[in-house]
């Protein structure tokens, strides 16, 4: 069955043109394109999941057969892999949907009592790049403030969900009362840690040496922190750089759910070439509302527990196709070739995914997997075991290895994934 | 002289025997054993880790006294030499032993006397949680800020163990913002109650409509009303149903509400959830009957935190039939909890800007701005010297002594450039209170000493001491006396150490020393299968981990024996874990003093609930983890560990062998049953208890009932029946034969002696921030011997400590 919902509709209601072609807007002279180009990561949350038999062929390998869903994709063919059989190992939790909060750190029973969320995989490598880009990374959110992306401490990172916003701080200077502001912030910190620095080798001349060690560590930590706090002020002297495309509109309107994907996604082949970040995640999640989409009479998320309602399946399966036809749309983007005939997608690891394998059942396991991008060799549907699944974590392993993070573990991982 | 001759004659013979010998600094008593009953194996050709030919006498440098400390360990055990070699001769033993235990303890003794026995430590990160927590009057979790302390088996705070890096200082710079955020409270004063109307809000509407395919359904109204058959978090959460909490704070939340058509217990809970901190907690449970019930609990909230009232332990309907399955709700016929309403008080504040916020600025009055969004400061001076008054008042408390002028005066400085560029009072103040905060005064605990002398001066002991029962900074009374000079004095300790132990705040001590010690933090490392264990759920998690805390708690408040640890004829329970332990007449959620069954297994640590899930590995249990356990955390004699590519075990749950079959190996090959004959017996003896401690004569195995949750939405997870017999018996490495966990359990009464070591030289290490060392060895063993007549009473052991000379010298 073919999706009803066509790709000009879905513009229509993202309210702006697709910005096309992608290096056109980018002022050369601030030399975007670089002699080797940097890997990135990209990780897409659709919350509610994909309806399972219309993503999954019958047949594994490269010669697999188009299902509806990979139909919408069909361009991008060879340039990604969709994977079956991974999740993350118990995710039993208080609530079902509590697993959006760990589809990319995997800590397990979330919401239940004693649950503590972990670094999620994208901040692993934010961590590991640092500041060599302005942002160590971006999070966004089609709705909320509610990001996929939790720091070292498990605290989540609020994604947002504005693209003027989004705009406003990647690409336009602020103003002087902002910018003192920021400055006096940092200066803050910096005076508090020289002051700290000087007290802690004060406290060292008295110490005994059996203390000494200590103090000298914390003199030492203390002094790294300055550098790294002076990595990020140098940021604030750099100007940022300019882009010649208008300043997106916020779309207000939460049904619009189309549409504020789109704005979103719009804005990450920016910030990659700009090399403003190198790390973005996306969490694509519903509102309570109807979403405004020709045919859909009811929410996404009452949607997604059809109860094997087929007028409800044909409904779920219209938005659904609307986000994977803007997916598309996105790595049309991605794979634009530049003037030196380079792609961004070839650096880039896209992960489309969702915390959900089967919505209707709040089944957190058989993910919905694609990778797309990075560089790897892709064109296959590669199966794991239905029944014993393997950790989704050993696939982030592998993309941070990809992004140049020497580690051979994350989270729940039992080993790499090998990708082609 | 003779002695001397001797040894010299002894010498040559060896240096023409052996060429390849490394001369021994000196003639000594050590080496005629060695030659005798240790050189066979121990020579150049050794496949062991010890070779006495590279083992000189430098006691000094830290690896050879090591090695010399495990020589004569293994000796004083009888381990050494092993049984197949003929005995040593007793004279050159006694001789080699005198030697090396007095020259170790020579050796040791002066090098505490020199450099100290423990090196400054910084708080650890719940410490440091405890100290913002009692200096600005807050509360929440603000660990989260710091990184996790290194997982290396000792406790958090010893020296030896802990990091340092950029990361903690950013951490600790946080975590202080956040504090002084919390603190520092100026804005409107917030509505102080609020009724929570599910019946009637509107949010509520939404889901009492919808039918159960779009999410609603699962609740109804009935009158005044709310009736739910599921506990989840989307619909009766907090913040959704018209209550935002403006300000931290403590509140209390009251509850009326009981149990809908009940046919069994059934719990009604309180949760809260932050999915910006990303994390939950369990506030609450009360067992509730069809009788309405108001019930109430104070909490810490914090303004992105929701609370929601939710409901455990619930039944389907009689005919199977579970909420989804069977609509209107109204018409359902499963066990549910009727809510009628939720009463929410606070924050607690005497007066507003609250008291903690007064606290930090002495001498400023507040009231409100202009506008009334705020209150702003009503200052008798300039910012500058209203600063300096708050650092006065402030660093002492951090710094747990008193301060001098110019460390005011450097501290307050850090306000000049933000009071310049007229960034206002408060952001101004909070720059040299942050300083302060992050100060290595505040952070690390130094060893400040007696001018010539290795004892602590009173204001250290003052924090070493509430650091130890408290972990957090001393407080008026113990900073007052340490001032006065009088905290040294022992019956001055030992009554402050009672005043302590009656304080809440003790409860840090006894929550974090367990936690680490029987490793009840790893409660929730790994999750039993829900289909297998379905009786496993938050409520009955919290009620276990009570159980061990009140033990050991109910030991220090009585003064009782630790002799309790290893079995007792009482134990803590609640209705929901003496359901679990199938003991009966235990009504109700409160935990209490119950005195156990004639022959019940329970009683003692090991028959805990929570020692059982943390000693399981998810749905399964071995006898190898479970004996390390014992011998390790019980008995500190830890097992060597295994050799390299040994390999582990992969238990079978589909039941087909026993793990006893699966272990076989572990007896019958020689390599592995050197080590497996002392470690697996105390893990047999523990197969009685399942992963969740539930007592077992058969394992549960699956019925393979498919899992696959294609038709409907989950609600009700079992699926096992009866296995095989579980085997409990065995045989202990010295060759006593049990048949249960009761057997077994008299066995190791034996071992209190060695119970009570392990659990003081613990104490110290917490207490103190280094590990025993071979000179503290004497002091111990003085302890232990002056408490073996009454039975080793854990209060006076504590007590022990605190006026041991570990605790009171550097």
């Amino acid at each position: 069955m073919h999706t009803p919902i066509s790709r000009c509709t879905a513009l229509r209601a993202s309210g702006v043109a697709l910005s096309l072609p992608l290096l056109d807007v980018m002022n050369p002279a601030l030399g975007f394109e670089r002699a080797e180009q940097p890997k990135r990561m990209v990780l897409i949350c659709n919350a509610l999941g994909l309806y399972p038999p219309s993503l999954f062929p019958k047949t594994s390998g490269t010669d697999y057969e188009n299902t509806e869903y990979l139909e919408l994709l069909k361009e991008h063919r060879s340039d990604f892999t969709l994977f079956s059989g991974l999740s993350h190992p118990d995710q039993n939790g208080k609530e079902p949907h509590d697993t959006e909060m760990t589809f990319l750190t995997a800590a397990i029973n979330p919401g239940l009592a004693g649950f503590r969320n972990t670094i999620s995989v994208d901040q692993v490598a934010a961590m590991h790049l640092g500041h060599t880009t302005r942002f160590p990374s971006i999070t966004l959110g089609s709705n909320t403030r509610e990001s996929q992306s939790y720091n070292s401490n498990g605290v989540m990172l609020p994604a947002d969900n504005r693209p003027s916003r989004v705009f406003a701080k990647l690409f336009l200077a602020g103003g002087p009362e902002e910018q003192r502001r920021q400055r006096q912030r940092l200066a803050e910190g910096r005076s508090i840690l020289d002051a700290v620095g000087d007290q802690t080798k004060t406290l060292n001349q008295r110490a005994s040496d059996g203390d000494r060690k200590q103090l000298d560590e914390y003199f030492a930590a203390i002094r790294t922190a300055e550098k790294e706090l002076a990595a990020s002020d140098a940021w604030l002297d750099r100007p940022k750089p300019e882009v010649n495309v208008e300043i997106p509109k916020d779309i207000a309107e939460p049904s619009e759910l189309l549409g504020r994907i789109r704005e979103l996604m719009n804005l990450i082949p920016l910030m990659l070439q700009t090399d403003s970040t190198r790390v973005v995640s996306l969490m694509i999640q519903a509102d309570h509302g109807v979403p405004n989409i020709a045919g859909v009479q009811s929410g996404h998320h009452p949607l997604s527990h059809h109860g094997q309602d087929p007028a409800r399946i044909s409904q779920l399966k219209i938005i659904e196709s609307g986000i994977l036809s803007t997916f598309s749309d996105f790595l049309t983007q991605l794979g634009q070739r530049s003037a030196q005939g380079t792609r961004l997608l070839d650096h880039t690891a896209v992960l489309f995914g969702s915390n959900l394998g089967n919505a209707n059942a709040h089944d957190p396991t058989n993910l919905p997997v694609i990778l797309a991008g990075g560089g790897y060799k892709h064109g296959r549907y590669v199966t794991h075991d239905e029944d014993r699944n393997t950790p989704l974590c050993n696939l982030f392993v592998s993309l941070l290895n990809n992004m140049g993070v020497e580690t051979d573990s994350f989270a729940t991982s039992t080993g790499t994934l090998q990708i082609s | 002289m003779s002695v001397v001759q001797l040894s010299t004659a002894r010498r040559v013979v060896l240096i023409g025997a052996l060429l390849a010998w490394v001369q021994p600094a000196e003639a000594d008593e050590i080496q005629p054993l060695i030659e005798s009953s240790c050189i066979g194996c121990h020579d150049e050709n050794t496949e062991t880790r010890l070779d006495f030919t590279k083992l000189d006498r430098d006691f000094e440098d830290a690896d050879t006294f090591r090695a010399w400390v495990n020589i004569v360990d293994r000796i004083r055990k009888g381990e050494m030499p092993p049984a197949s070699e003929p005995r040593p001769d007793k004279q050159e033993q006694t001789a080699a032993m005198t030697f090396l235990n007095k020259k170790l303890f020579e050796v040791n003794r002066h090098q505490q006397q020199e450099h100290g026995r423990v090196p400054s430590r910084r708080l650890s990160r719940l410490e440091y949680e405890h100290t913002l927590h009692d200096l600005l009057g807050i509360g929440g979790d603000i660990a989260r800020y710091l990184p996790p302390e290194s997982k290396s088996g000792a406790f958090d705070v010893v020296t030896a163990k802990q990091d340092m890096s950029s990361v903690h200082v950013k951490g600790f710079l946080k975590a202080a913002d956040v504090a002084l955020d919390e603190a520092i409270q100026l804005g409107v004063k917030p509505k102080m109650v609020r009724e929570l109307d599910y019946a009637n809000s509107r949010f509520m509407q939404m889901w009492f409509e919808r039918p159960v395919r779009m999410g609603g359904g699962t609740v109804f109204r009935a009158g005044d009303d709310l009736i739910m058959f599921r506990g989840q978090n989307y619909n009766l959460r907090s913040d959704h149903n018209g209550l935002r909490i403006a300000v931290a704070g403590r509140y209390r939340i009251t509850v009326t509400g009981s149990a809908y058509q009940p046919r069994s217990s059934v719990t009604m809970s309180l949760r809260r959830q932050n999915d910006i901190q990303g994390d939950s907690e369990l506030f609450a449970a009360w067992d509730v009957d069809e009788k309405l019930r108001t019930v109430s609990t104070v909490k810490y909230l914090r303004p992105d935190d929701y609370f929601y009232v939710s409901a455990d332990e619930l039944e389907p309907a009689p005919d199977g039939k579970v909420i989804y399955n069977s609509q209107p709700a109204s018409e359902f016929k499963g066990e549910g909890v009727r809510v009628r309403s939720v009463l929410v008080e606070g924050p607690f504040e005497s007066t507003w800007p609250p008291q903690r916020t007064r606290a930090l600025f002495p001498g400023v009055k507040w009231e409100p701005a202009a506008n009334g969004r705020y209150y702003k400061p009503v200052t008798t001076k300039s910012h500058y010297e209203h600063i300096r008054d708050a650092v006065a008042a402030f660093a002492p408390r951090a710094f747990r002594r008193p301060v001098t002028d110019k460390e005011i005066d450097d501290v307050t400085r850090l306000a000049i450039p933000s009071l310049n560029a007229r960034l206002g009072f408060i952001a101004s103040a909070r720059v040299p209170l942050r300083a302060i905060l992050i100060s290595p005064e505040t952070l690390f605990l130094t060893n400040v000493t007696q001018p010539e002398e290795s004892t602590l001066t009173d204001h250290a002991l003052a924090s070493r001491l509430s650091y130890f029962l408290w972990r957090s900074p001393p407080d008026k009374e113990l900073l007052q006396l340490a001032s006065d000079g009088k905290l040294s004095d022992t019956k001055t300790l030992d009554t402050q150490v009672n005043r302590m132990l009656s304080d809440a705040r003790s409860d840090r001590f006894i929550n974090e020393f367990l936690d680490q010690w029987l490793d009840l933090k790893l409660i929730d490392a790994t999750t039993p299968d829900k289909y297998l264990y379905p009786e496993y759920d938050d409520v009955l998690r919290r009620a276990m981990l009570v159980e061990t805390r009140l033990l050991f708690r109910h030991l220090i408040d009585e003064d009782l024996s630790i002799a309790n640890l290893i079995d007792s004829d009482f134990t803590f329970l609640n209705r929901k874990l003496a359901e679990h332990y199938g003991i009966p007449n235990v009504e109700g959620e409160e935990m209490r003093k119950v005195t156990l069954p004639t022959r019940s297994v329970r009683g003692g640590i090991l028959t805990h609930a929570s020692i059982a899930k943390v000693t399981a590995n998810g749905s399964v249990t071995t006898p190898v983890k479970r004996g390390s356990f014992v011998l390790t955390n019980l008995l500190g004699l830890p097992p060597n560990p295994p050799p390299p590519g040994a390999g582990s075990i992969e238990p079978d749950t589909r039941g087909a062998t026993t793990i006893r079959e699966t272990l076989a190996k572990h007896q019958t090959v020689e390599a592995c049953a050197v080590c497996h004959r002392r470690i697996d017996p105390p893990g047999f003896a523990l197969e009685c208890f399942d992963p969740v401690g539930t007592f077992r004569t058969r394992y549960r195995i699956s019925k393979g009932v498919k899992r696959t949750a294609d038709v409907g939405l989950r609600f009700l997870h079992k699926d096992y029946k009866p296995g095989r017999q579980v085997d409990c018996s065995g045989q202990t490495g010295d060759g006593f034969t049990f048949t249960d966990i009761r057997d077994f359990k008299q066995h190791l009464m034996k071992s209190k002696e060695q119970v009570t070591r392990n659990l003081v030289s613990l104490l110290i290490t917490f207490a103190t921030g280094a590990e025993i060392q071979f000179a503290d060895r004497q002091e111990v063993e003085a302890i232990l011997h002056r408490h073996e007549y009454a039975n080793y009473p854990l209060r006076r052991l504590i007590h022990e400590v605190v006026n041991s000379r570990m605790f009171q010298c550097r």
